[in-house]
């Protein structure tokens, strides 16, 4: 350890001061400075010698605010949120307002629609015995024509159970008239569900056209469905 | 650096590099100019600055503006070497006693002057004012004892004067 003596006592006072002493080196330079009051005032200056921790506010509020700079109402984040919900907003919107066709092309379709069906319904007055060589055919044009809104499609189990309902009818019939029923045959559809099924519509019609005729054969073939 | 975090450098430490900077350059408009500065490079290199050791990168850029600053004005700059004591206690006895370490610290080199700032009011230590400055421990110690010892003399001859 070096000795604290008047060459050397700047040091250990300027250490002193900036607390970089340990506790048994500062109580050395008190003894010292105890021993020799004559430093007493170079250590009190030592210690003086120091500027004060505390900062002065200079800058007025503005003046800070001037040197700071906008976070901005859109960042990034914001603008690739704001995007996605923009083009989700817009497939969602063209989804439920797809354009139509113009009224006068529906107009047109509809009218397509009357004609077959009309021709469907003379073909079958004309003939005399309604048969199934007449009716098959004559259904098939509309097989093209575009179903009604509210028309419920025919599942294969509903046929069948408006077949049975119907022959029941058609017997009952029967026994009020003199007319007989030969036999109704149905032949459920082997071909895929996709294809168009029979609407009550077209049946009501079939059956409202055969009614009071001949008996009458119906057999269903799967190409009308 | 994000700019939430810029904003928040400006509100911690403006204050505080402004008056660094006003204590070396006496100026308000200079001291002024070069903190504009400093937050300008700090915003252009804002990718490039960890937050966390923001301070004392605006300590840095500030000593260094200021150093060049002055040197162009050749106006405060002092060298170390050839600077001499200009104070005449009786002249300054008048003075409040922190009027007067004012005085005195005015009178410093800006080196031993941002030295002592840096360790009197920002608490830093000798490696980081070193680092800071671009300057070696031992380096900062001589500046440091240099600026304490002159102060201390003259605190001392006002004290006898008085």
């Amino acid at each position: 350890m070096i000795d604290i003596n008047s060459s050397n006592i700047d040091k250990w006072l300027f250490d002193y001061a900036e607390n970089e002493l340990s506790a048994i080196e500062k109580l050395n330079v008190d003894a010292f400075i105890e021993r020799n009051p004559e430093f007493k005032a170079d250590f009190d200056a030592w210690n003086d010698a120091h500027i004060s921790p505390k900062v002065p506010v200079l800058l007025s509020p503005a003046y800070k605010k001037s040197l700071t700079k906008s976070q901005g109402f859109l960042n990034r984040f914001t603008v690739i949120s704001g995007v996605i919900f923009v083009a989700v907003c817009g497939l969602i919107g063209y989804q439920m307002f797809e354009p139509k066709q113009p009224a006068f092309v529906e107009a047109q379709q509809k009218h397509q629609e009357k004609r077959v069906v009309t021709q469907a319904l003379l073909t079958t007055k004309l003939g005399e015995p309604v048969k199934q060589e007449v009716i098959a055919p004559s259904l098939k044009p509309m097989r093209n024509v575009e179903l009604e809104t509210d028309c419920e499609t025919l599942t294969h189990e509903i046929l069948e159970l408006e077949a049975t309902r119907k022959v029941a009818e058609m017997k009952e019939y029967q026994m009020l008239s003199s007319m007989k029923v030969a036999s109704v045959k149905i032949r459920t559809p082997r071909t895929s569900h996709k294809k168009r099924k029979l609407t009550f519509r077209e049946r009501r019609i079939y059956w409202k056209e055969t009614r009071g005729k001949d008996p009458v054969i119906v057999q269903m073939d799967s190409d009308l469905f | 650096m994000k700019t939430k975090d810029y904003n928040k450098a400006v509100h911690d430490h403006s204050d505080r590099i402004y008056y660094f900077l006003l204590k070396n350059t006496r100026s308000e408009e200079m001291s002024k100019d070069i903190l504009q500065d400093c937050f300008a490079k700090l915003w252009e290199k804002r990718n490039e600055v960890d937050k966390l050791k923001v301070k004392s990168w605006l300590f840095t850029v500030a000593y260094n503006t200021m150093l060049n600053v002055l040197k162009r004005e050749q106006k405060f700059y002092h060298n170390d070497e050839n600077y001499e004591d200009r104070n005449s206690i009786d002249s300054h006895a008048q003075f409040e006693y922190k009027d007067q370490l004012d005085y005195y610290l005015n009178d410093l080199p800006p080196v031993q002057r941002s030295i002592l700032l840096l360790r009197d009011v920002e608490g830093y230590h000798y490696p980081e004012i070193a680092e800071l400055l671009q300057l070696s421990i031992s380096q900062v110690k001589v500046y440091l004892f240099r600026a304490r010892n002159k102060m201390k003399s003259q605190l001392k001859s006002l004290s006898e004067a008085l």
